[in-house]
C-alpha cells in the first residue's frame, strides 16, 4: 500500500475516533445548557415580582397608581402615590378630595389603614377589597416569591405569549389571595395572567398585566408592571384598572413605613 | 178488697222472658197470662227463682218481655218508648222495694216528695200536702225530717209505702216489702197496705215467699219455674 | 228544680274519700293550668314588650322595597333618600296613631384599638328615641329590672360629636377596652405599642376605638367613636361583634345620609292592620316603595315568633295532658261511683225518672265537685304564683340582655276559660261514664233477676 493512502486511511480514522469520543461530551454539554435554562418557581416569581414593584432597591421605589372602577355600571377612580422598600409601602391618596391623605401602610405582612383626623390606625387585612376588584394588598408591590409556595404545573401561551404557568399557595393566612394561577412569560419572566382562587378552586377574578414602564434601578433598567386589568369572573363588565405611572427609585428613609410616625 | 171486675187494669197474654247468664239461658217467664183487675189485693207467691219478680218487674215497665204483650190500663205497653214508660211508672205505678230503697241523703220527707218532683201537673202546694198526708197515712209524722239511717226497719219500709202513694197510683206494686221486716211488723205493713187498699182502691200486687200471708190477701197468683197457675 | 242540686250536693258526701282524691286532682290540676298560663303570658308580653321596645323594633318596622332582604347587599338601592326621608317623615308626623319614630341604618365593617381590628355589625339608632323607650309604660309595666347596659350610660347622655358608642360585652374585652368613657380622664388616647408584653393592659387605659368600613360610593372611610357603654345581646354568636351607634356616627362612616329603615311606635297597638294599610296608600300616593312589617312577622322578629310559637306549643301540650289525667281522673271516679250506685238509679228510673233526669244528677253532683275544687284549685295556684313571684329568681334566657326575673302573671280570662273549659270536660266525663249505665232496664239496675 502507499503511504499516501495509509496516512489518508489514518486521518480518517483519527476524524472518526475523535468525533465519536467527542461526541458525548457534546451532548452532555447541550444537555446541561437545557437543563439549565429551566428556572424554578421561586426564580420566576421573585423575577416576576420586580417588575410588580418588589425590585431589590437600597433606597426604595415610588410610583403613581389611579385605579379605575366600573362597577354595575358606574365609574370611579382613585389616586395613589406609592413608595416601596423592601418588605415595607405605603400608599397614600392624592385625589379624590375628600379621600385624600388617607394611607395604607404595609409592614411585611401587617396592614395598616390610618385617616387624617383618626386618633388612632386600623389594623385591616390585605383581603378585603379597596374598590372595585382590586384587594388592599393588590395596590402596593407584589410579593409572591414570599407569600406563595410556588409549583410550576406546565406551559401555556398567554395572549401569544409563551409561559409557563404556576400554581401559587398561600404560604399564611394575612395574605391577600389563597390560591393564585399565574402565567408567567417563558422569554420575559414577567407576569402574563393571574387568576384568583376560592379555598374550593373556583376562579373568582382573572388580572392580565401590560409592562410598558421602565425603571432603573442601581444604573440597570427593568421593565415594570404599566397596567392591571382585574375582572369579575362572574361578571365580565365589572372590571378595576390599576394603572401604574412614572416609576423611578427614590429615597424611601425607614421612618417613612413606621406607623406610630403617621399619626403625628 | 174492692176488685173491680170491668176490665182488667194489668193484662199478659203469653208473656216470656229468658235471661242469660253467661252461656246458660234460664227461662224467668213462660207463656204468662194474667189480668189483674183495678182494686185487687193480689200477691204472688212462689219459690224462690220462680220468677215472682220478673213479672212484677215486666208488669211495672222496668222489664221488657221478649214476647207476649202487656196492657196497662188498657195501653200496650210495648209501644211505649222509654220516656212514656218512665211517665207511666211516674203516674200510674209506684214500686216497694224489699230492700226500701230509700234515698240515704234525703229526709223522710224528701224521700216520699222525691217521684212528685218531676210531675210538672202538680203544684208546690198540693205537692207538699200530699207528701204530708202520705206521711201521716203510715204514722211517720214524728220522723219527717229524719235520714232513713235514723229510722228502724220498719219505720223506712212505711217511709217507701209513703213515697208510694203519694203520687196517687193506680197500681202499687211490692217486690217482697216483709222480707226485711220481722214478723211483727211484716203484719204491720200488710195491713196498713190492706188498709190502704180499701180506703183509696188502690190496686196492690205484691210479691212473697211467705205462706202466713197468704190468707191475708184477696187473690194468690202462684208461679212456679216461670209458669203461672192460679 | 233547685232541689236537684241540693241533692247533688248532699251526695258528693257520700264515697268523700274518692271525691276529695277526684277533687284534689281538679284543684291540683287547674292550679297547675293557672301558673302555666301565668308564665307563658308573662314571658309573651315580655318579649313582646322587648321586641317592640328595647329591641327597637317598633310596632310597624317600614323598609326601602326589597331593603329588608337586600339592604346588606345593596345599600344604596335599597334605602331611603334624604327627599324620601322628608317625604316619609312629613306621612308619619300627620298620622293619628303614630306617637313616635325612629330612623335607623345597619352596616358592618372593622373596629380597631390601634393594634388590632375585630369585624362588627353596628346598628344605628336616634339616641334621644332610645331615651324615650326605656320610659314607655309598657317597659316600666313589664320590664321593670329592664337594664340596657351592663356598664355606663345611654347614648343620648353623650354629645354627638363624641360618637359614643355601646360595644357587645365581648366585642369590648377582646379589644381591651374593659373600662368605659366615664371611668377615664377626659379626652385620654392611650399611645400603645402593640409589640410591647403590656399592649393588652394598656388598651384599657382609654375608650377611643376606629370604625372602618366600606362607604356606599366607594372605598374605606374610618371614624374615630368613643365606647361609652357595654351591653349584651343575649346570644353568643352576636355578643362578640354587636355595637350600637348613633345613626349619625354610621352615616358619617359609611358617607351617607340614607336611612334603612324606619320604626314605629302606635298609640293603639290595637289598631295596627288599619294604620298599616293607611300608610301603605300614604306612601302608595307619594310614590314612595316600601315594605311594612308588623313587628310580630316571623322574618322580622324570628326569636320573637320563634320563642312564643314553641312555648304555646309547649304549654298547650302540657296543659292538654293536665287536662286528660284531670278528666280522667274524674272519669273514673264517675264510673266508679255509677257502677257502685246502679240500684239507686234503678229505684230512680223505677220512680219515673227519665234517663235524662237521672243523668243530671250525676252530672250536677260532677258540677259541685268540679266548682269547689277549682275554687280550691285557683286559691292554690294564686297562692302559688304569689310564692313564686316573691322568690326573685333571675334566669338568662336566650336573647334577653339583661336576665329574667321569673314573675308568673295571671291572666283573668285565661282563668276563667280555663276553669269554664275544665268544668265543660268534666261534665262531659261525667256525661259520659253515665251513658252506658243508664241504657240498661231499671230491673237490671235493681239487680233483681234472681228472685
Amino acid at each position: 500500500m502507499k503511504i499516501s493512502k495509509m496516512l489518508g486511511y489514518s486521518l480518517t480514522a483519527f476524524v472518526l475516533w475523535s468525533s465519536e469520543s467527542l461526541r458525548p461530551e457534546a451532548e452532555a454539554v447541550a444537555e446541561t445548557e437545557v437543563e439549565a435554562t429551566k428556572p424554578s418557581a421561586a426564580e420566576l416569581l421573585q423575577a416576576s415580582d420586580r417588575a410588580r414593584g418588589a425590585a431589590a432597591s437600597t433606597q426604595g421605589l415610588i410610583w403613581n397608581a389611579d385605579i379605575e372602577t366600573i362597577e354595575a355600571g358606574s365609574k370611579n377612580q382613585v389616586t395613589y402615590e406609592i413608595r416601596a422598600r423592601g418588605n415595607d409601602a405605603i400608599a397614600k391618596v392624592l385625589a379624590p378630595a375628600r379621600q385624600k391623605g388617607e394611607v395604607m401602610l404595609f409592614n411585611d405582612r401587617t396592614l395598616w389603614f390610618v385617616k387624617p383626623g383618626l386618633k388612632k390606625p386600623v389594623s385591616i387585612s390585605p383581603r378585603p377589597r379597596l374598590m372595585g376588584q382590586a384587594a388592599n394588598g393588590d395596590i402596593a408591590s407584589t410579593q409572591y416569591v414570599r407569600d406563595y409556595e410556588g409549583k410550576i404545573l406546565g406551559e401555556d401561551v398567554i395572549n401569544g405569549t409563551a409561559s409557563w404557568r404556576l400554581e401559587l399557595q398561600a404560604r399564611a393566612k394575612n395574605v391577600t389571595y389563597d390560591k393564585i394561577r399565574y402565567w408567567i412569560g417563558k422569554g420575559t419572566r414577567l407576569g402574563v395572567k393571574a387568576e384568583f382562587l376560592t379555598v374550593s378552586g373556583e376562579v373568582f377574578k382573572i388580572a392580565e398585566f401590560k409592562y410598558l414602564n421602565n425603571i432603573t434601578i442601581g444604573g440597570k433598567k427593568f421593565p415594570f408592571v404599566s397596567e392591571m386589568v382585574i375582572r369579575d369572573a362572574s361578571d365580565n363588565s365589572n372590571v378595576t384598572t390599576i394603572h401604574y405611572k412614572e416609576p423611578k427609585e427614590t429615597e424611601n428613609p425607614p421612618s417613612l413605613f413606621n406607623v406610630n410616625n403617621l399619626l403625628r | 178488697m174492692n176488685a173491680s171486675t170491668n176490665f182488667p187494669i194489668i193484662s199478659l197474654k203469653g208473656v216470656n222472658k229468658t235471661y242469660r247468664l253467661g252461656q246458660v239461658s234460664v227461662p224467668a217467664l213462660r207463656n204468662v197470662s194474667i189480668d189483674i183487675h183495678s182494686g185487687e189485693f193480689a200477691a204472688v207467691i212462689g219459690a224462690s227463682g220462680s220468677g215472682k219478680s220478673t213479672l212484677l218487674n215486666i208488669i211495672g215497665c222496668i222489664d221488657t218481655p221478649d214476647s207476649g204483650k202487656v196492657e196497662l190500663a188498657g195501653v200496650d205497653v210495648a209501644k211505649l218508648n222509654d220516656n212514656e214508660k218512665s211517665d207511666l211508672r211516674n203516674q200510674k205505678i209506684s214500686f216497694i222495694f224489699q230492700t226500701f230503697n230509700l234515698v240515704p241523703v234525703l229526709s223522710v220527707f224528701e224521700n216520699v216528695e222525691l217521684p212528685l218532683l218531676i210531675n210538672r201537673k202538680i203544684s208546690r202546694d198540693e205537692r207538699s200536702a200530699r207528701v204530708r198526708k202520705a206521711i201521716a197515712d203510715v204514722g211517720l209524722e214524728k220522723y219527717m225530717g229524719n235520714r232513713p239511717d235514723q229510722l228502724s226497719g220498719g219505720q223506712r219500709q212505711r217511709a217507701a209505702i209513703a213515697r208510694a202513694l203519694a203520687g196517687h197510683p193506680a197500681l202499687v206494686l211490692a217486690d217482697e216489702p216483709t222480707a226485711n221486716l220481722d214478723s211483727e211488723n211484716s203484719h204491720k205493713i200488710i195491713d196498713l197496705m190492706m188498709e190502704l187498699n180499701s180506703q183509696r182502691n188502690v190496686t196492690f200486687l205484691f210479691s212473697t215467699h211467705d205462706e202466713k200471708l197468704m190468707g191475708r190477701v184477696g187473690r194468690i197468683i202462684h208461679i212456679k219455674d216461670g209458669v203461672i197457675n192460679s | 228544680m233547685i232541689h236537684f242540686w241540693l241533692l247533688a250536693l248532699r251526695n258528693l258526701q257520700r264515697n268523700l274519700k274518692r271525691n276529695v282524691a277526684t277533687g284534689s286532682a281538679i284543684a291540683f290540676g287547674f292550679a297547675g293550668i293557672l301558673m302555666l298560663g301565668a308564665y307563658v303570658h308573662r314571658v309573651q308580653r315580655y318579649l313582646e314588650t322587648h321586641t317592640i321596645f328595647a329591641a327597637h323594633t317598633g310596632h310597624i318596622a317600614v323598609f326601602a322595597r326589597g331593603g329588608f332582604e337586600n339592604f346588606n347587599y345593596k345599600p344604596k338601592e335599597h334605602s331611603f333618600s334624604k327627599c324620601q326621608q322628608e317625604v316619609i317623615e312629613g306621612i308619619l308626623s300627620a298620622d293619628k296613631n303614630i306617637e313616635f319614630f325612629e330612623r335607623q341604618l345597619w352596616g358592618s365593617g372593622l373596629i380597631g384599638n390601634g393594634c388590632l381590628s375585630l369585624p362588627f355589625f353596628a346598628r344605628g339608632l336616634e339616641p334621644k328615641v332610645d331615651e324615650r323607650l326605656t320610659t314607655q309604660a309598657q317597659v316600666r309595666e313589664w320590664l321593670p329590672d329592664y337594664k340596657p347596659f351592663l356598664k355606663g350610660r345611654g347614648l343620648w347622655h353623650y354629645p354627638a360629636d363624641l360618637a359614643p358608642l355601646a360595644l357587645s360585652r365581648r366585642l369590648a374585652r377582646g379589644l381591651g377596652k374593659v373600662a368605659v368613657h366615664d371611668e377615664l380622664s377626659p379626652g385620654s388616647v392611650a399611645i400603645v405599642d402593640c409589640a410591647a408584653n403590656d399592649a393588652r393592659a394598656s388598651f384599657a387605659r382609654d375608650a377611643n376605638v376606629q370604625l372602618l368600613g366600606e362607604r356606599w360610593e366607594v372605598a374605606l372611610g374610618a371614624a374615630d367613636g368613643e365606647v361609652v357603654a357595654h351591653y349584651t345581646t343575649g346570644f353568643d354568636e352576636s355578643d362578640n361583634s354587636a355595637l350600637m351607634a348613633p345613626l349619625s356616627v354610621l352615616q358619617n362612616l359609611y358617607e351617607t345620609d340614607a336611612v334603612g329603615r324606619y320604626s314605629l311606635w302606635l298609640k293603639d297597638a290595637s289598631t295596627r292592620q288599619v294604620t298599616l294599610s293607611r300608610l301603605q296608600e300614604s306612601f302608595s300616593q307619594a310614590g314612595i316603595e316600601a315594605d311594612f312589617l308588623p313587628w310580630d312577622d316571623f322574618q322580622l322578629s324570628p326569636y320573637y315568633a320563634g320563642t312564643v310559637q314553641f312555648l304555646f306549643a309547649m304549654a298547650s301540650f302540657i296543659a292538654v295532658v293536665m287536662t286528660v289525667v284531670v278528666v280522667f281522673s274524674v272519669l273514673n271516679s264517675t264510673t266508679m261511683t255509677i257502677l257502685e250506685r246502679s240500684e239507686e238509679i234503678g229505684t230512680y228510673r223505677a220512680l219515673g225518672f227519665r234517663r235524662r233526669i237521672v243523668r243530671h244528677l250525676f252530672v250536677q253532683e260532677s258540677v259541685w265537685l268540679s266548682m269547689i275544687s277549682l275554687a280550691v284549685g285557683a286559691v292554690i295556684g294564686v297562692v302559688a304564683i304569689a310564692f313564686v313571684n316573691r322568690a326573685g329568681i333571675i334566669y338568662h334566657p336566650p336573647g334577653i340582655s339583661d336576665g329574667m326575673r321569673l314573675r308568673l302573671v295571671l291572666h283573668p280570662l285565661y282563668a276563667i276559660s280555663m276553669a269554664i273549659s275544665l268544668l265543660l270536660l268534666t261534665m262531659f266525663a261525667t256525661w259520659l261514664a253515665t251513658f252506658g249505665r243508664l241504657r240498661e232496664e231499671p230491673a237490671k239496675l235493681l239487680g233483681g233477676i234472681t228472685r
